[in-house]
């Protein structure tokens, strides 16, 4: 029986051990040598956070286990220092706005000027009023903001054009007509309120000028109204929208100097070369000194195995070749373009 | 006629609506680019944090194995630390992309040691520097300290996959013949070792030769020829308890062995009365099955990765060729037409290509070629290359080359697919006839 009692009691022993320290003799370090697991990045903030935490342990080496609180409770300091590093920033601006913004800022100023005294905000309160009239004719009046900026000059013409609205209004009361048209007729004497570049318009405008009058003719005259201001109506867009100018084309020459420019940095990747299925399009903006205004946007409609790679690839070229040297005259031209990736031709033998 | 006008009036707006847009949108300029270069990327590692017990010379022979990895690839090129301007001395510090774009890296791996005990805990992060971001999370290793060999290629292999998309090889074996001594006298040794040569281990004694030997799926068992008895045999042997069995004990010489891609059959050459066929036995049962017939000298089998066919060389037409045939035997195609003779085929783990030996004016080549037996290259030319064995990730072919003369030696080298990068691997003595694991796990 002793002998039964002591098996039993060592047994016992010894699985209560391995229950409770584990059992190494037994865990297959073969079956997972190597566990994995990931590691997440840490923001700039949390890194100084982390490092500034880290600073008094490191002062005080051995007592670690007895200054547990105070590396706890230092965190709590470090987040406020930043609280009056913001503060200090938003009241210096606020405060003392900075000089170069001053200048952007009298910009603004003036601009608020010209709009209240210019022709063009009570071209609006006259469109407002003839609102039976085809929309189309407040956009053209409300856009000569080009000649708004050449009213700056603050005759004081101009200022009795600010009194004049309504009297404006009412003589425009037909639908078609711009403001800025009948005032420059009918109440400023000589010039300056009319941007000299309307010319075009001018003409649309008198065209149309003419059709309120005969209102109830024919309905097939109305239908050709209606197909007047249509095409005034994008006449006028096209006159206001493209503030692009025309850009001339790159000639060959330039395209192949931009080709060679972008090959020489795109390392085609492993695996991907001489393989049209790995075909990457990127759109790309850049400004007018040839850098990349915003990161590249993959435009490549594939997916699969290597496209990641493709993409990064092609992106790491375009981002490398930059600046672009293309002439500042077209810039128009290329200042959005698409770039076609294609390792297909990459013949390896 | 009010009705006709509204819809006339409608319909003009429409009209126009729909042709505004498609007048006015100008298609931005778009520029295609054919070309581009294949070089070596430029990739810098930085000064990994040593932590914990972790000295700094440890650090190095850590960062080491991890760059030698990536630079002994062909596809990366090291930015020496001398040309570093930053130095990341916390594995957490935000990375300075401007210090390292200014010594044109594209790629920065940065990453930490830390010994505590006899645990080894590996971190890891890659960014991409010209785009200022990581490229996917950053990883950690843990094991114990005798395993940072292989710590390191893990990490080597999740760089490499990361840049290429394709998966990497660095954390592999390789088991091959070891050989020593005189050319007429040569004694050969199985051996097993890390694929850059390293942690090299004899698997069997120089009593007898031994040769061809291949990898079970699994990596724990090699099959291989020995002539124990006087006569090749195939073994079976298990890689860690080094126990073997003869695989079939039947009259008649066996060689030329290699699993099926499911590791529950062998296929192997069995010569019997003059005559060598194919034939498959099953692990289990050992029932043994005839895949192929006839006077031909059919041999080097290998299996297709979906186990269904097999390719193997055969002189049936005179010369020795590559055929391939169903993996239950039957309808033998051949695939191999160029001038010359081929032989020890070999399946790619990626199935699009075989890889094989040529021997042509002379002259020996390891080459590949499609399934079909299209686009044939040779990647090699010397005076006697042979065996060739493919990477895990079907991008590097090793095999080996042995010089001429009665003083010629094997070794064992390799070489990229698209015939880039050879060179010779190290290894215990010479080598020859070498097999590639599959990635370890």
């Amino acid at each position: 029986m002793d002998i039964g009692v002591k098996i039993s009691g060592t047994t016992h022993a010894i699985l209560i051990g391995i229950a409770i320290f584990g059992a190494p003799i037994f865990s297959s370090d073969k079956e997972n040598p190597i566990q994995i697991s990931e590691v997440s990045l840490i923001s700039s903030e949390d890194f100084a956070a982390l490092t500034s935490s880290n600073i008094p342990i490191l002062k005080q080496p051995e007592p670690v286990v007895e200054k547990p609180e105070p590396v706890i409770e230092e965190p709590e300091p470090v987040v406020e220092e930043p609280e009056p590093v913001v503060e200090e920033i938003i009241s210096d601006s606020e405060e003392n706005p900075i000089a170069p913004i001053s200048t952007e800022d009298n910009i603004g100023e003036l601009n608020q000027e010209t709009n209240e005294s210019a022709p063009p905000k009570p071209a609006k309160v006259i469109s407002n009023i003839a609102v039976e009239a085809p929309k189309e004719t407040i956009k053209p009046e409300m856009k000569p903001e080009p000649s708004v900026v050449e009213v700056e000059k603050k005759d004081e013409q101009v200022k009795e054009l600010e009194i004049k609205p309504s009297a404006a209004a009412e003589e425009s009361s037909t639908k078609i007509v711009t403001e800025a048209e009948e005032q420059k007729s009918e109440l400023v004497p000589s010039s300056t309120s009319k941007p000299k570049s309307r010319p075009k318009n001018l003409k649309v405008i008198k065209e149309i000028k003419t059709k309120p009058k005969i209102k109830k003719q024919k309905e097939s005259d109305l239908i050709k109204d209606a197909i007047a201001a249509e095409i005034a109506e994008k006449e006028i867009k096209d006159l206001e929208e493209p503030k692009k100018p025309i850009s001339q084309p790159l000639t060959k020459e330039e395209e192949q100097n931009l080709v060679l420019n972008i090959r020489q940095c795109w390392n085609v990747p492993v695996g991907l070369e001489n393989d049209s299925s790995n075909v990457i399009i990127m759109g790309i903006k850049l400004s007018i000194d040839g850098n990349l205004e915003e990161d590249p946007v993959n435009l490549s409609p594939n997916s699969g195995v290597g496209m990641i790679q493709a993409y990064e690839a092609a992106r790491r070229a375009v981002l490398r070749c930059q600046p672009y040297k293309l002439p500042a005259d077209k810039y128009e031209t290329w200042r959005e373009m698409e770039i076609e990736l294609d390792p297909s031709e990459m013949v390896l033998r | 006629m009010n009705y006709l006008f509204k819809i006339c009036i409608v319909g003009l707006t429409f009209f126009l609506s729909l042709n505004a847009p498609l007048m006015a949108e100008t298609k931005p300029l778009r520029i295609k680019i054919t070309q581009g270069v294949i070089k070596p990327m430029p990739i810098a590692l930085a000064q990994f944090s040593a932590l914990g017990d972790s000295s700094p010379a440890y650090v190095d022979q850590i960062t080491s194995v991890i760059m030698a990895d990536l630079v002994g690839s062909g596809l990366f090129r090291e930015i020496p630390k001398s040309a570093h301007v930053s130095a990341n001395t916390d594995f957490n510090m935000p990375v300075k992309f401007a210090d390292w774009r200014v010594i044109n890296a594209d790629a920065l791996i940065t990453g930490s040691v830390n010994i505590q005990g006899d645990k080894l805990i590996l971190q890891f992060r890659l960014f991409d520097v010209f785009a200022q971001k990581p490229l996917g999370e950053g990883l950690q290793f843990q094991a114990s300290t005798g395993n940072w060999r292989r710590m390191a290629h893990k990490i080597s292999d999740a760089v490499y996959s990361r840049l290429t998309g394709e998966t990497a090889y660095f954390d592999s074996k390789v088991v091959y013949i070891s050989e020593q001594g005189p050319k007429n006298a040569r004694k050969k040794r199985l051996t097993i070792m890390d694929y850059d040569g390293a942690n090299s281990r004899f698997l069997t004694d120089d009593n007898d030769i031994v040769l061809a030997p291949r990898f079970s799926p699994n990596n724990e068992e090699i099959v291989y020829t020995s002539y124990e008895t006087g006569v090749p045999k195939v073994y079976l042997m298990n890689v860690d308890t080094l126990n073997k069995r003869l695989l079939d004990d039947q009259p008649g010489m066996t060689f030329a062995p290699r699993f099926s891609p499911d590791g529950r059959n062998i296929v192997m050459s069995l010569t019997n009365r003059g005559n060598t066929d194919i034939y498959s036995i099953v692990l289990d049962t050992g029932r043994k099955t005839r895949l192929t017939s006839g006077a031909s000298i059919d041999t080097a089998p290998s299996y297709s990765p979906d186990g269904r066919q097999i390719v193997f060389e055969s002189d049936r037409g005179g010369r020795q060729q590559i055929y391939i045939m169903s993996a239950s035997g039957g309808n033998p195609k051949r695939i191999s037409f160029g001038k010359g003779s081929y032989g020890t085929p070999v399946w790619s783990p990626r199935g699009d290509m075989i890889a094989f030996t040529k021997i042509s004016q002379g002259r020996f080549h390891i080459g590949v070629m499609r399934t079909d037996g299209s686009n044939e290259r040779l990647l090699t030319a010397s005076f006697l290359d042979e065996g060739p064995t493919w990477s895990p990730n079907g991008r590097v072919i090793m095999f080996f080359r042995e010089t001429a003369g009665t003083n010629g030696v094997p070794e064992i080298f390799s070489v990229d697919v698209t015939g880039r990068n050879l060179k010779r691997v190290n290894t215990v003595n010479h080598g020859s006839d070498p097999a590639w694991s599959g990635l370890l796990k």
